[in-house]
């Protein structure tokens, strides 16, 4: 950015000095609008959806890798839903939601379909009831603690 | 190392999502394929506007004396025959070719901000509408020339701020490309590809968009302070008020200077990547093209008052400019030998591209060599103004930036449709547009050298014969890309009975992530991040391997 940035505030400020300031706001806005894309991309490649299987409960961390978390959301895993809704519009991607108690959060919006339909598979399997060791006529015994990252664009 | 970004928003899309139909997938899409062709079609829609321009002007300059138009006409058509040539045919291509290929090099899915890709394009129908309005208002279109100098240019009638607003508006459109394009590449480029590793079409469309970022403000205030000094009362470039008409010139051409480089740079990218295809061997320096290509740019914004050496200007001035500008022979030059290197002993094959681009290095350097002629200060005082510089800067323009786009159209578009061009054709449009292009602009070298003024509808008759030929010339090179768009049409839609099913690697001696995909290209490449293999990247590009195969044959 200070590779594009001082060359051209330079090139602007030269001007501005001999009084052809109109130069400068042009300058200033370009810069800007790169330095807010830039920012934008770098956002979005760092952006992290864990999601952690704990005892009883879902954990949903949305954040950026090296950053702090954005939003945390902590569900009973008995309770929570899994579906694969279709995209608003005919060409639109699918959307895998989460569902609790009437709410509802879209996750893996940085996935494919394909990835999408695998990793609702996954999360239904891991959502089965957790069922005390040695409880009798136990059935779908939910696999111990376990995260899944998603968006890790790696 | 850069991540691969598979842009978090609602149009992340998926393989199997295809378009939109109808007219709406073109409006609405944000699919950098989409966008290419888009970009594309415009840019070939607007040389057929700017070339039928040139045409009104060829045809009155092919007898001395006056015959179709009238001088303010005639005036009018070299105006906006530059300006559409270059703000709506070759940079829109440039950025077409960049919007198809950047994403599929790098191996990532699409640009970094594809709502803002769409918003670039859609911009340019509206500017150029605006700009070819001008045609009809009352005073007619903009008539001083496309370098816009005042006082002249604040002569103009009702077509003024309309001038203004939409050469505003084409810089826009610019910027978002640019800024698009650039954080593309800085932060999306796939796991492995470090920078050089780039392919170098990437690597100079890069640089191009730096160019731009640095000098579209200073174009954007010039033609802010012209409106202001004719409707706000600013003296900016006003004598009478105090201001400096000549601080015009330098404002103009401290972007029009790097302009011209951003209208080459991504030639020299094209040229680059199909001359090791063709010649069967990795390019010769790859590094050093990267460094020359840099330094090309650097020196491009140090150059700039060689166009106005005219003008009056102290001689230390007149010494530094001519001297910055000869030292652009040096980096030209590395990259001239490197094509020449490149193909030395190559298993070389002449399929359209690679004809398309060994003219680009035999008529390139020709326009670079009148050129170097030019930069010489008191030989500059001959020929400015005349159609020697006229000859130069389409040497540099037609069979320089034009071949490398078609050279590049010709290259990548069985990967874009699956069909292959027929070869027959192509050959056919290379040769007369390699004649046809020589006929029209070698002689005007001679015309210029004899004296003849540049923008003027009528002419001495000792001039008569160069203008001639020169007419000739210019239909034949125009009637000759028909053959090129009935072929490249004839791709996109079947005609013939061209049929799809060519294999992934079209061309034998292709390397690079884009002949990994399938032909036609689907709709959504690279949603997954590929694996890079150095064999793949390198292979193009390595020029330590380019020097062991030399050293073993």
């Amino acid at each position: 950015m200070a590779l594009v940035a001082v060359p051209g505030l330079g090139i602007a400020g030269v001007f501005a000095a001999q009084g052809f300031w109109p130069i400068f706001p042009f300058a200033g806005l370009e810069l800007s609008a790169l330095g807010a894309a830039l920012w934008v991309s770098l956002r979005r490649n760092r952006y992290r959806e864990v999601l952690r299987f704990e005892g009883g409960q879902l954990v949903v961390e949305c954040g950026d890798l090296g950053g702090e978390v954005r939003r945390v959301l902590a569900w009973p895993r008995t309770w929570t839903r899994v579906a694969l809704e279709r995209g608003r519009r005919g060409n639109d991607p699918q959307r895998l939601l989460l569902m609790y108690a009437g709410r509802r959060v879209e996750i893996g919006r940085c996935l494919t379909d394909d990835e999408r339909a695998a990793l609702r598979g996954r999360i239904k399997e891991l959502l089965r009831p957790v069922v005390p060791e040695g409880a009798a006529g136990a059935v779908g015994r939910g696999p111990g603690p376990s995260t899944q990252d998603m968006c890790s664009g790696e | 190392m850069a991540h691969h970004d598979h842009a978090h928003d609602d149009h992340a899309h998926d393989e199997h999502h295809g378009p939109e139909k109808g007219i709406m997938r073109w409006i609405k899409t944000t699919n950098h394929k989409d966008l290419g062709t888009l970009y594309l079609f415009f840019a070939f829609t607007m040389f057929f506007i700017g070339g039928l321009m040139s045409l009104v002007i060829r045809a009155e300059l092919f007898h001395p004396g006056l015959q179709f138009v009238d001088p303010e006409f005639f005036n009018q058509m070299t105006t906006m025959h530059a300006l559409v040539m270059i703000f709506g045919g070759v940079m829109p291509a440039w950025v077409g070719l960049a919007n198809w290929m950047v994403p599929m090099m790098i191996g990532c899915s699409d640009l970094a901000l594809p709502r803002i890709n769409n918003w670039g394009f859609w911009i340019l129908p509206f500017a150029f509408a605006m700009l070819l309005g001008t045609l009809f208002m009352e005073g007619g279109a903009p008539a001083g020339g496309w370098t816009m100098y005042p006082p002249l240019v604040l002569q103009t009638g009702n077509a003024f701020p309309f001038l203004i607003f939409a050469v505003h508006l084409m810089g826009v459109s610019s910027i978002t490309g640019a800024i698009n394009v650039a954080v593309t590449i800085l932060n999306m480029r796939a796991p492995g590809m470090s920078l050089l590793k780039m392919p170098l079409f990437v690597w100079t469309w890069l640089i191009t968009a730096y160019l731009l970022i640095a000098v579209m403000p200073v174009l954007a205030g010039a033609v802010t302070m012209l409106l202001t000094d004719k409707y706000f009362l600013t003296s900016f470039f006003t004598a009478s008020g105090g201001g400096d008409p000549v601080m015009f010139q330098h404002i103009f051409w401290f972007f029009g200077h790097p302009e011209v480089y951003i209208l080459i740079l991504p030639a020299f990218g094209i040229v680059s990547t199909i001359i090791p295809t063709f010649a069967r061997k990795a390019l010769f320096g790859y590094d050093s093209m990267v460094y020359a290509v840099a330094s090309i740019a650097f020196l491009s914004f140090i150059v700039w008052a060689h166009h106005m050496f005219t003008v009056g200007m102290p001689l230390a001035g007149e010494l530094f400019f001519m001297f910055a500008t000869m030292l652009i022979a040096v980096p030209t030059g590395v990259k001239v030998f490197n094509w020449v290197a490149t193909m030395w002993k190559g298993s070389m094959t002449f399929e359209s591209p690679m004809l398309f681009a060994l003219a680009f290095v035999f008529l390139f350097t020709i326009g670079g060599f009148s050129g170097l002629m030019l930069a010489i200060t008191p030989v500059d005082f001959q020929y400015h103004d005349t159609y020697f510089v006229v000859a130069h800067f389409h040497y540099v323009l037609v069979p320089g930036a034009v071949f490398a786009i078609l050279a590049g159209v010709y290259y990548w578009i069985p990967k874009w449709t699956g069909r292959m061009y027929s070869e027959k054709w192509g050959k056919i449009h290379f040769w007369l547009s390699a004649i046809f292009i020589n006929i029209t602009f070698f002689p005007q070298h001679f015309a210029g050298l004899a004296g003849m003024q540049r923008r003027v509808p009528d002419y001495a008759v000792q001039f008569v014969d160069w203008n001639v030929w020169s007419t000739i010339g210019a239909f034949g090179f125009f009637l000759a890309q028909f053959i090129f768009i009935f072929n490249m049409l004839a791709c996109c839609y079947g005609w013939f009975g061209r049929k799809q099913g060519l294999p992934d690697r079209v061309w034998e001696g292709a390397h690079g992530l884009e002949w990994t995909v399938p032909s036609p290209a689907p709709y959504h490449t690279f949603e997954v991040p590929p694996v890079i293999s150095d064999n793949e990247v390198t292979a193009a590009h390595d020029s330590v391997d380019a020097l062991d195969k030399h050293k073993l044959s």
